[in-house]
């Protein structure tokens, strides 16, 4: 990857706090696109984003923002917008206010960061609310206010810290939508969250953290895949579950047949031989069978998984 | 459980990039001070101030000259003399509300960030934590240059105009040592209620107790120095103005109000109003506590900026 490519590399990165080891030995890297970094409370993951955008030496490794050490060269947090959990400043100033004001931290002028926040207010759909205090805004419009803030100098490297939090389901939609286009336009995204369906929504690609390591890398699928020994669990829907149920426990590596109205749901180590023996039933016996698929590559089946 | 620890950010950039960044940080601020309330109505108070003072100046000048020496000079004073007192009689009442105001409008500077746990926002930004320092306390500062600097420039103007026509150039010259004295009572002000208004805001982490603290450290400070003078007549038998060196000069220092009259009479010249004399520290002394209070305040903020909040 260029070094001056929209990029967050982590080369064994560790960081501790006396005896308390928050992020333990990480490797990875973000180019662009949007990742999502997973884990629950305590994982680590705020800790990581500190470092990454600078507000933290690490105590041992490295971590590199666009080719350069973010703690060393603030100059680089200009490509850089950070959406942190806690609310904006000023809340008795309005949301252009705010976006204006922290944009001319950037070193744009006043006329540049007013023309900058109302673009960037608009596009995160703050327009018709845009002058009204911060302080009135809903959860979900403040959050919406937090991304205005971090967009308005138009960062390559974006960084957001539980982005969804306290959205109505309308507003996560669009701002779902927004970050996947701003992964889209080439930028680097790393969504914190610890609500998983949340960054399954945004991304494919994860990184899973716990206890400060992390614990998978990839896309879900991919990890997915990796866990091969652990049993996938399959939902088959048929008007003929009983003969179906019977058909299926028969197979190898097959460990465990529920069986429900309309349904039948299998856990199984070795899930090709189960869709193999589902199309040949259906094309040669006649079986009954309307619809099957793996039901746990979901992210938090995968998440269960792996820390358990 | 919240753990807090030491950030960390060395900064490479040359000085000329470094220098403007506080800028930003200064502008908004100080906007949202002159909006307040506190701000527009100290600022109504201070401008009566300022026309009583231009009026009685211009009715009966000499009262000023024997408010300070306590008797008419015969003759009367020369209208420098009456300037430079009606110029030290107007500080000896700014020095006493000015304070005040700074307490009103830059008590929340930190504390509301701190609150807001804003400081990422900033340092997530291309500035650095003495950049923050700088620009917090330039607000306060600005704040005195309209409640201070300005209305005892305007004096000066005022009396230097009411000299007559053929005299006011050679007049103006001769008042050099006081606009010097003005701008030292000035940057008196900025350093030390600034720099305790930012201190206390990062200090208390919330507005009122910011408040709070400092009125206490403004106007409960001549307690104490009354204390320290009461003990020191007593272990002494003497006149209190006897006792000015030592440790009883380093307690008068607390007293920031009389650390502005000190200098500013030290820079000036002008006589110090009797009720002062045993109160008002040397000017060294006072020179050195701000000086100390200053870099306090910035240590402290700077340190505060570089702490980062990292598990809740």
């Amino acid at each position: 990857m260029n070094d001056d490519a929209p990029s967050i590399r982590l080369d064994r990165l560790s960081k501790w706090y006396g005896d308390v080891l928050a992020v333990n030995e990480v490797s990875a890297e973000f180019g662009p696109g949007v990742t999502g970094l997973l884990g629950p409370n305590g994982a680590g993951k705020s800790t990581l984003l500190k470092v990454v955008t600078g507000m933290l030496y690490p105590s041992l490794g490295g971590v590199t923002v666009c080719g350069e050490r973010p703690f060393d060269a603030p100059h680089v947090m200009r490509r850089v917008g950070l959406v942190p959990e806690q609310d904006p400043i000023y809340s008795g100033a309005s949301a252009f206010e705010v976006t204006a004001y922290l944009t001319r931290l950037h070193g744009f002028s006043a006329a540049e960061a007013a023309a900058r926040a109302q673009t960037t207010l608009e596009r995160v759909g703050l327009a018709a609310a845009m002058d009204r205090p911060v302080r009135g805004y809903s959860k979900g419009m403040r959050q919406r206010a937090k991304l205005a803030q971090a967009l308005a100098h138009d960062p390559d490297v974006l960084i957001l810290d539980e982005p969804l939090n306290g959205m109505d389901p309308v507003a996560r939609r669009d701002v779902v939508q927004l970050i996947h286009d701003l992964g889209a336009e080439g930028r680097c995204v790393l969504v914190s969250s610890h609500v998983l369906h949340e960054v399954e929504s945004m991304t494919k690609r994860v990184l899973l953290m716990d206890h400060g390591r992390v614990i998978a890398d990839g896309t879900i699928a991919e990890i997915r895949r990796d866990l091969s020994d652990r049993p996938l669990t399959i939902r088959v829907e048929t008007s003929a579950p009983r003969e179906l149920a019977g058909r299926i426990v028969l197979l190898e590596g097959v460990e465990r047949v529920d069986v429900g109205p309309g349904l039948v749901v299998v856990m199984t180590k070795r899930p090709n031989d189960v869709f193999a023996g589902l199309a040949a039933w259906a094309v040669d016996d006649h079986v009954p069978i309307g619809g099957y698929g793996p039901t746990d590559e979901s992210l938090e089946a995968v998440f269960r998984y792996l820390t358990t | 459980m919240t753990l807090y620890t030491r950030g960390y950010r060395r900064h490479e950039d040359g000085f000329q990039a470094r220098t403007l960044r506080f800028g930003p940080i200064f502008v908004q601020g100080y906007r949202e001070a002159v909006r307040s309330k506190a701000f527009r109505r100290l600022m109504s108070l201070f401008t009566v101030i300022l026309i009583v003072h231009c009026m009685m100046y211009y009715f009966n000048p000499d009262q000023f000259v024997r408010r300070l020496s306590g008797v008419a000079r015969p003759g009367g004073a020369s209208s420098a003399e009456t300037l430079r007192a009606s110029v030290a009689s107007l500080l000896g009442a700014l020095r006493w509300l000015s304070p005040l105001l700074v307490l009103f409008v830059g008590s929340g500077l930190v504390a509301d960030d701190l609150r807001a746990r804003a400081l990422p926002l900033y340092l997530v930004r291309p500035i650095t934590p003495a950049d923050y320092w700088l620009g917090k306390w330039l607000i306060p500062a600005a704040v005195l240059g309209v409640a201070v600097l300005l209305p005892l420039l305007v004096l000066l103007v005022f009396g230097v105009m009411l000299e007559p026509s053929d005299q006011v150039v050679a007049f103006a010259g001769e008042q050099g040592r006081v606009a010097l004295a003005i701008l030292a009572a000035y940057a008196a002000c900025a350093v030390a209620y600034g720099s305790l208004v930012v201190l206390l805001s990062t200090v208390a982490g919330r507005r009122t107790p910011a408040l709070v603290l400092g009125a206490a450290a403004i106007y409960g400070a001549p307690v104490i120095v009354s204390l320290a003078l009461g003990a020191s007549v007593i272990g002494r038998h003497g006149h209190p103005a006897a006792a000015t060196t030592g440790l009883l000069d380093l307690v008068k220092t607390i007293w920031l109000p009389m650390d502005v009259a000190s200098i500013f009479h030290a820079v000036s010249g002008a006589p110090i109003e009797p009720d002062d004399v045993a109160a008002m520290p040397d000017p060294w002394s006072a020179f050195g506590m701000l000086v100390l209070l200053f870099l306090l305040a910035a240590f402290v903020v700077i340190r505060r900026a570089r702490t980062v909040e990292v598990v809740a």
